[in-house]
């Protein structure tokens, strides 16, 4: 009984923690609020079902982001990916009336990038994981990420600059 | 604009996604609405009560199995209405007894008749082959008697006339050549080595 109330415990605490960035980060990865409310539940679910294998809490932030990588994997895979450049317009609409256009444009881009830069950017750049996390996380280099970094930020640039400056004009 | 305003900019428009409300309640009621399976027991377990049911079914069967021996062992069905009835009251003579059983001597009758059809066949399968070993030999020995004839007659001609021939063609033209050819057209003088040999002969 102590057992299972640990258990729960530590999984609250995993929600309380990482729910709105695993949500953040599933968003910018589908561009659909259903798909990432979706995706969020599995990783969760996932998450309580194997909470026992995770022995270091510390390490719950990786583990979490791991299993959503997974997931994602999952969903694209059933999804065929032709949800991906697709933009949830009435929920951006709702929850952001006055920065639709610069959203829906911040989100068009972000699904115009490859599967390799998209999640280094989103984890370091939008969640401010470290590179050397990110790095662990994506079993790949430290130089690796890096440089995805840079090539994605030097797309997003290209794309999205003119808009940024039209926009600063305007105000 | 510059490059840092440009990225400051961008990173909040990054983090800029409205997270919905509920959605921690939403993951805080997973627990509940799944149970681990660490915290499963087996007496709960779907596995245990399907266990269980065959179990059941098992002995369920093993008892119907049991009365039904002990019905027939017994030949004292309880049953007074149905088909127990109709069978208690069926006569139990010697001839009813006869019928109920086989009629051995129509099997053997048909045995019989089988095993004479069987012979008819092996006898068939027999004659087919002996006729065609027969066939078989005759054509063996035809060809035989062509090749002893060949051999006897054609095949010496031939070498006469072939042994001249090259002779003639190389020039080495002995003073028995003619009488050679001569000899095969008096001694076959029917074969083709026989009209070579004339030919040969006017050659010379």
């Amino acid at each position: 009984m102590q057992h299972s109330d640990s258990r729960r415990q530590r999984y609250e605490t995993a929600v309380e923690q990482f729910s709105d960035s695993t949500y953040r980060v599933a968003y910018r990865l589908t561009s659909d609020h259903e798909l990432a409310r979706e995706l969020v539940q599995e990783t969760f679910m996932a998450a309580w079902k194997n909470l026992d294998q995770l022995q270091n809490q510390e390490a719950m932030k990786g583990w979490l982001f791991s299993i959503l990588r997974n997931q994602y994997s999952k969903q694209v895979g059933r999804e065929k990916r032709n949800q991906h450049a697709r933009i949830d317009n009435e929920s951006e609409t709702a929850s952001r009336p006055t920065t639709t256009k610069t959203q829906h444009e911040v989100q068009e881009a972000i699904a115009r990038l490859d599967d390799d830069q998209r999640l280094p950017l989103l984890l370091v750049s939008m969640e401010g994981w470290t590179v050397d996390e990110a790095s662990e996380l994506l079993a790949v280099p430290r130089g690796t990420i890096l440089s995805r970094l840079h090539r994605a930020r030097q797309r997003l640039k290209k794309w999205l600059a003119p808009d940024v400056e039209m926009k600063s004009n305007e105000s | 604009m510059n490059e840092e305003t440009f990225e400051s900019e961008f990173d909040q428009q990054l983090r800029d996604v409205a997270v919905p409300g509920d959605l921690k309640s939403q993951l805080l009621k997973i627990p509940e609405e799944s149970s681990p399976p660490i915290l499963t027991t087996n007496t709960d377990s779907p596995f245990g009560s399907y266990r269980q049911a065959a179990w059941a079914v098992a002995i369920a069967a093993s008892m119907i199995g049991v009365a039904i021996l002990g019905w027939r062992l017994a030949g004292q069905p309880n049953d007074s209405n149905g088909v127990a009835a109709d069978v208690r009251s069926m006569p139990v003579d010697s001839q009813s007894n006869e019928t109920a059983e086989p009629d051995w001597s129509r099997v053997l009758a048909e045995l019989e008749s089988l095993k004479a059809q069987m012979a008819t066949i092996k006898d068939q399968m027999d004659s087919l082959e002996i006729a065609e070993l027969e066939t078989h030999l005759a054509r063996k020995s035809k060809l035989r008697e062509a090749e002893s004839t060949f051999f006897a007659t054609e095949f010496p001609a031939a070498v006469i006339v072939s042994s001249a021939e090259t002779s003639i063609t190389s020039g080495q033209i002995g003073p028995s050549i003619r009488s050679q050819l001569e000899h095969v057209i008096r001694s076959y003088p029917n074969s083709k080595s026989a009209e070579d040999a004339k030919v040969l002969i006017a050659q010379l």
